[in-house]
């Protein structure tokens, strides 16, 4: 038996019996990571206040002996993100994003990158500065590059040229393929979306460049609506279904 | 347990499925009730019957009621131009047993919840939108929970009912009475710093 400490933010917690809570993390040192926290749903001076989602905090756990969940300590609360709750639209967001690690990440593999994605968006999300929408396009994106699924957006993905060089103001973009289209190629293929050409450039700034630059990135409305529909729909190609909470989210905006 | 008769077996099989009760005990439930009067035992299974039958769902606040109208909403010396919202009829009692409110409550039955999808649709936030354009009520707490689904939820629907001519309010939170500050956690701590009153 050993005990093991790590940087975590909660993402999801469900009841177990009457007094335990079952809760997954995403913790720096070993990714994603689902514990049990004993008594949680009782006891009021261990886990009070503490186990709440979103917030980024201080695990110690105790790895069990055979194949059982490791058990929780103790929690401290690092930074609670406090803001985000008292506002549906980012709760919504937050939870959209919790989901997309929970379902895609595999248990106890170090993902120290994503870790650092959602720390980031979720103290912007808390702090309020950056569009709620525009922090979904900067996770959405690395994300997916991360995950190794990243879209295309430096070429046509059929006839190569390179987006600078594509004539006029719209592109499409093909889901299967994962890549935007020319206008030339774009006429001869189905079920495609439509993008401008500007956004096109912005996603793939966000692609390559740091995250600390990212957020002077300005957004007109209609492309950043046309972004997340983009990228919200790539993501459901991938996972084959509707996130809950991206039905959830659309029933709000 | 095979060496009971069937009836008692049923008996034991039925107290079984309560929660937090095991095997043992209702074993000797079962043996309690053969020993005990025939008129306990038939109070006890009339008493269950009536249950399902006789406890529906107040009209107006939602909570379980035995007619069309609660006690609370039936009753004429509660406040009818105050509103509290609370989740659920646990937090409705729990209020009550408080002693400090004498308005009327609206439950919504359950709270938003973008993981699993609970949507303002499918909890009771229209009712709730439609009985403040019925009646003249003048105030609305919030008494939602204050973790993140409560806390998302009393500000969702403080948005939904700003444009009222009411005041919205939610219940405060802070440090436990015969509380030790230091087991308090920092969210709660710093909203009971920003509540502070003059003493
Ligand atoms: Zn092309
Ligand atoms: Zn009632």
């Amino acid at each position: 038996m050993s005990v093991f400490s790590t940087p975590a933010i909660l993402l999801r917690r469900t009841s177990y019996g009457d007094y335990d809570l079952i809760i997954t993390f995403l913790t720096l040192e070993k990714g994603k990571l689902t514990v049990i926290a004993k008594n949680a749903k009782k006891s009021r001076k261990r886990f009070s206040g503490v186990l709440e989602l979103f917030s980024l905090l201080h695990l110690v756990c105790r790895a069990s002996r055979g194949r059982g969940m490791p058990v929780l300590q103790e929690a401290t609360i690092e930074d609670p993100f406090s803001d985000i709750r008292g506002n549906i639209m980012k709760t919504a967001y937050a939870s959209y994003w919790a989901e997309l690690i929970t379902f895609w990440l595999e248990e106890e593999k170090t993902q120290a990158r994503i870790y650092h994605l959602l720390r980031y968006c979720l103290a912007a999300l808390d702090e309020g500065v950056i569009d709620a929408g525009v922090l979904s396009v900067i996770f959405q994106i690395r994300f997916l590059t991360i995950a190794g699924l990243s879209p295309d957006f430096s070429q046509c993905s059929k006839c190569r040229v390179d987006t600078d060089l594509i004539a006029g103001s719209r592109l499409a973009f093909e889901l299967a393929k994962g890549g935007i289209l020319c206008q030339r190629c774009a006429s001869k293929s189905a079920s495609r979306l439509n993008i401008s050409k500007g956004m096109v450039k912005q996603l793939l700034w966000i692609q390559n460049n740091d995250l600390k630059t990212v957020r002077r990135l300005k957004f007109n409305r209609p492309d950043l609506k046309d972004g997340l529909v983009l990228l919200e729909a790539f993501v459901m190609y991938h996972l084959g279904r509707e996130p809950k909470s991206l039905k959830f989210l659309n029933s709000i905006r | 347990m095979n060496h009971y008769p069937a009836p008692i077996i049923r008996v034991i099989h039925n107290f079984g499925k309560l929660p937090g009760i095991g095997g043992k005990t209702a074993e000797r439930l079962a043996m309690h009730l053969l020993n005990a009067p025939e008129a306990d035992c038939l109070e006890l299974s009339a008493s269950i019957g009536a249950l399902k039958k006789s406890v529906g769902l107040c009209s107006q606040c939602f909570a379980l009621s035995d007619g069309d109208l609660c006690k609370i909403c039936a009753s004429p010396v509660r406040d009818r131009a105050i509103l509290c919202v609370v989740e659920n009829q646990a937090d409705m009692v729990a209020i009550e047993k408080s002693g400090a409110y004498t308005g009327l409550y609206h439950l919504l039955g359950g709270l938003l919840s973008p993981m699993d999808n609970i949507g303002p649709n499918d909890i009771r936030i229209r009712d709730l939108i439609s009985k403040i354009e019925k009646n003249t009520i003048r105030e609305v707490i919030i008494a939602t929970g204050t973790n993140v689904e409560g806390e998302s939820t009393a500000s969702y629907i403080s948005t939904r009912l700003s444009g009222y001519p009411l005041s919205i309010t939610r219940i405060a939170s802070g440090v436990p009475m015969g509380g030790d500050l230091k087991y308090v956690d920092q969210v709660t701590l710093k909203k009971a710093m920003e509540a502070r009153h003059a003493l």
